[in-house]
């Protein structure tokens, strides 16, 4: 598919979306159109808030990410209170957002998880805090008493793999951040990428491939590493037309070694790389084959692992943390549907999809290296 | 182990009751001093927090004058955690020396017994199990089932002792073998909980002071007041406790049924306490400790030193959560111990001679 191909679609999706959003403004209440008025929305854990939009004051707890894409560059002149998860948690998205936008570093930290400040948010006299689902349940009593405030918390959720609550997060954030027609593109946009890869998948009647995957937290270590169960990438995985080994075992089962040779035996092995800078990310010093022979020297030299299949096969393959729990899970999507399926999604370069997205949507150049499939791909 | 006995023993010679009423005189004054830092302590962490009001801004806020936000930050952030500073600490510091006290042990404390580790699983099943069927209850859930949980470890504590005459000894094997129970199940839970209750666990475990509601802070109150009273109209008994059961039986107390009794009580409010702020380690033992170094052994100091130190170890480790990352709650489990600790060697160390008696 050539670009020119994308923006003419693109071009009448939007005219398309223009329409849509006109209804969803109407749906969502009286807030299209006009600034400052009062929205009344239902957020992704039920609860009806009402937030001036578009809003100026935002905090951030999470989905940070999520936020700077629907909402662009102005999310810098926007937020004024993030927990600065990134630092720690994604230090190469932290280092090249703060190159591009300095003021990023100024923005205050309110804590993350259990260590956010009610005190320090309230003091921000924020039009709106944006977390995630998972974290509003599970720190309900900061978010309650924020909510006793008066601040409204908008809780989205990109992280239970389905695609309405993918659908509502994006078009909420774009009700509240005041880019109704932007969160449209970008959703039509992440639509058609799962459209394509679903569509393809539909049409496959082999065997499912085993699969395996374990992430990398920087050092490589010789112990296996908790993989993921039923969520997650053991969702994409499964969604993705492949048989996750770990599936049924817990959320984040440790393998046994003798399972994992004899019966798991993966066909596909996966490396997702989480805070490895040096391999992955904006900016890596490895090369593409530096990461194989990594790999290589590495996992399979652990106790019989070139035995098996995936080995012998040569399918294994390294993607950064970063593509799933987001509005660009689809990236993670095409990952792995073309680990399952080479043939059938040959055409489809999923770092070619990131780079693409950087390009619509993001406010920064992309660069770097985010996935590197092994030399049968 | 030998007993300090010159309270008890020197029944004879000139100027006793002059000695004995010096002795006392020095500690009520000194419960005072400890009574007065807990105040000032109290009032310092009500003054702190990131957004720096003035004390102008503190006191008309308090007063429910002036700036919406500010008496939003007073009201509903910084006296409901300043207060459950106060109680939480206040009733671990009462717990630890009761069950210093009733086991005859300075390795003692609230969690010792797994009463704890029974809260801890009872909010962990509630954070699994919860977070689908009651999304909107679940702090109240959790709490609710943590609190039931340390009951169920401790009458299962309370009824393995009794059959065995509720020796000390069977109640600290009985206790650790409930702790263990107590531990291996909240593996187990963590072990097929998600990913997000799992994080969610590990936070409610290291404990934190902004969980509790003014519904809360009324319940360890009228927790924390009856069972002070108790104890205290049983503090003769438990001073007499101390010189082993022999001799306490000797003079015609009900060791049995007194520690039995005890348990519940000291149970009780290690439950209130742990259920609401989760697992804060530390203060239940070293308030103790701190208490008998400054009044000794007897309970109508003790106990009111006990709980005023638990309360100040808890209010400063509050203040110093709010000032290691500004504008960050960083986990007062954590500091509790940071901060306890040396301060406790150090007490141990200057200590002249064995106090431990």
């Amino acid at each position: 598919m050539d670009i020119e191909e994308i923006s003419r679609r693109d071009f009448i999706r939007l005219t398309g979306s223009l329409a849509l959003v006109t209804t969803v403004g109407g749906c969502i209440g009286n807030g299209f159109g006009g600034s400052d008025d009062q929205i009344t929305i239902t957020d992704l854990t039920g609860r009806e808030i009402s937030v001036e939009a578009p809003a100026e004051r935002i905090v951030v707890t999470y989905n940070f990410g999520d936020v700077v894409a629907v909402g662009g560059e102005d999310v810098f002149e926007n937020v004024v209170g993030f927990a600065q998860y990134w630092k720690r948690f994604s230090p190469s998205f932290w280092q090249k957002y703060k190159n591009e936008f300095p003021q990023l570093n100024d923005i205050p930290n309110v804590g993350y998880r259990d260590d956010v400040d009610v005190e320090h948010v309230i003091s921000l006299d924020p039009d709106v805090v944006i977390t995630s689902k998972s974290h509003y349940e599970s720190y309900s009593n900061i978010y309650q008493r924020i909510s006793n405030a008066g601040i409204p918390v908008l809780a989205l959720n990109y992280h239970e793999e389905s695609m309405e609550d993918r659908k509502k997060s994006t078009e909420l954030l774009g009700a509240v951040l005041g880019k109704e027609e932007r969160a449209q593109q970008i959703w039509n946009y992440c639509k058609k990428k799962y459209d394509e890869v679903f569509d393809r998948l539909e049409k496959i009647d082999r065997a499912k491939p085993r699969v395996y995957i374990e992430p990398r937290f920087m050092e490589y270590s010789d112990d296996y590493v908790a993989t993921y169960g039923d969520q997650s990438w053991g969702a994409i995985i499964d969604q993705c037309r492949g048989k996750n080994i770990a599936a049924g075992k817990g959320t984040r089962p440790v393998l046994s070694e003798e399972f994992l040779l004899k019966e798991g035996d993966p066909e596909v092995f996966i490396v997702e790389g989480v805070n490895w800078p040096e391999a992955l990310g904006y900016n890596p010093e490895w090369e593409e084959d530096d990461l194989i022979e990594n790999i290589e020297e590495t996992y399979f030299e652990r106790s019989g692992w070139k035995e098996l299949s995936a080995w012998k096969e040569e399918r294994y393959h390294v993607t950064h943390h970063e593509f799933f729990r987001h509005v660009y899970d689809f990236i993670g999507y095409q990952f792995i549907a073309k680990a399952n399926y080479p043939s059938e999604f040959e055409d489809i370069d999923p770092e070619k999809t990131w780079e693409e997205f950087h390009e619509k949507f993001l406010p920064i150049d992309y660069s770097g290296q985010w996935m590197v499939y092994s030399s049968s791909e | 182990m030998g007993y300090n006995m010159a309270e008890y023993s020197e029944e004879t010679g000139p100027g006793i009751k002059d000695i004995y009423s010096k002795i006392n005189n020095r500690k009520k004054l000194l419960v005072s001093i400890l009574g007065l830092l807990c105040v000032a302590i109290f009032l310092l962490d009500i003054a702190i927090g990131s957004s720096w009001l003035s004390i102008k801004e503190i006191v008309f806020a308090m007063l429910q004058e002036g700036n919406r936000i500010n008496k939003i930050i007073v009201w509903e952030v910084r006296l409901p955690m300043s207060l459950a500073a106060l109680l939480v600490g206040a009733s671990l510091g009462i717990a630890g020396a009761e069950m210093q006290t009733i086991l005859d042990n300075p390795l003692a404390s609230p969690y010792t017994l797994g009463v704890a580790a029974g809260a801890g699983f009872g909010a962990a099943l509630a954070i699994v199990v919860g977070v689908e069927a009651l999304p909107i209850w679940k702090g109240t859930l959790v709490s609710l089932s943590a609190f039931l949980f340390a009951l169920v470890a401790s009458l299962m504590i309370y009824y393995i002792a009794k059959l065995k005459n509720a020796s000390k000894e069977m109640m600290i094997l009985a206790g650790i073998a409930i702790l263990f129970l107590f531990e291996s199940m909240l593996s187990l839970l963590q072990y097929f909980a998600t990913e997000d209750a799992l994080q969610e666990i590990v936070f409610w475990l290291m404990g934190s002071l902004q969980r509790s509601t003014w519904m809360d802070l009324g319940i360890l109150f009228f927790i924390l007041v009856p069972a002070s009273l108790w104890l205290t109209s049983k503090r003769w008994e438990l001073t007499s406790l101390r010189l082993g059961d022999e001799r306490a039986k000797g003079i015609g107390i009900d060791v049995e049924g007194l520690r039995l009794r005890t348990l519940i009580v000291v149970s009780l409010l290690t439950a209130v306490a742990v259920s609401f702020t989760g697992t804060i380690g530390f203060i239940g033992l070293v308030g103790p400790h701190i208490a008998r170094m400054l009044v000794g052994e007897s309970q109508r100091f003790f106990l009111t030193a006990s709980a005023l130190a638990g309360a100040i170890l808890l209010l400063g480790a509050s203040i110093g959560s709010k000032l290691v990352i500004p504008g960050v709650i960083f986990p007062i489990g954590i500091l509790t111990s940071l901060i306890g600790i040396p301060f406790f060697i150090g007490l141990i160390l200057t200590q002249r001679g064995g106090y431990w008696g």
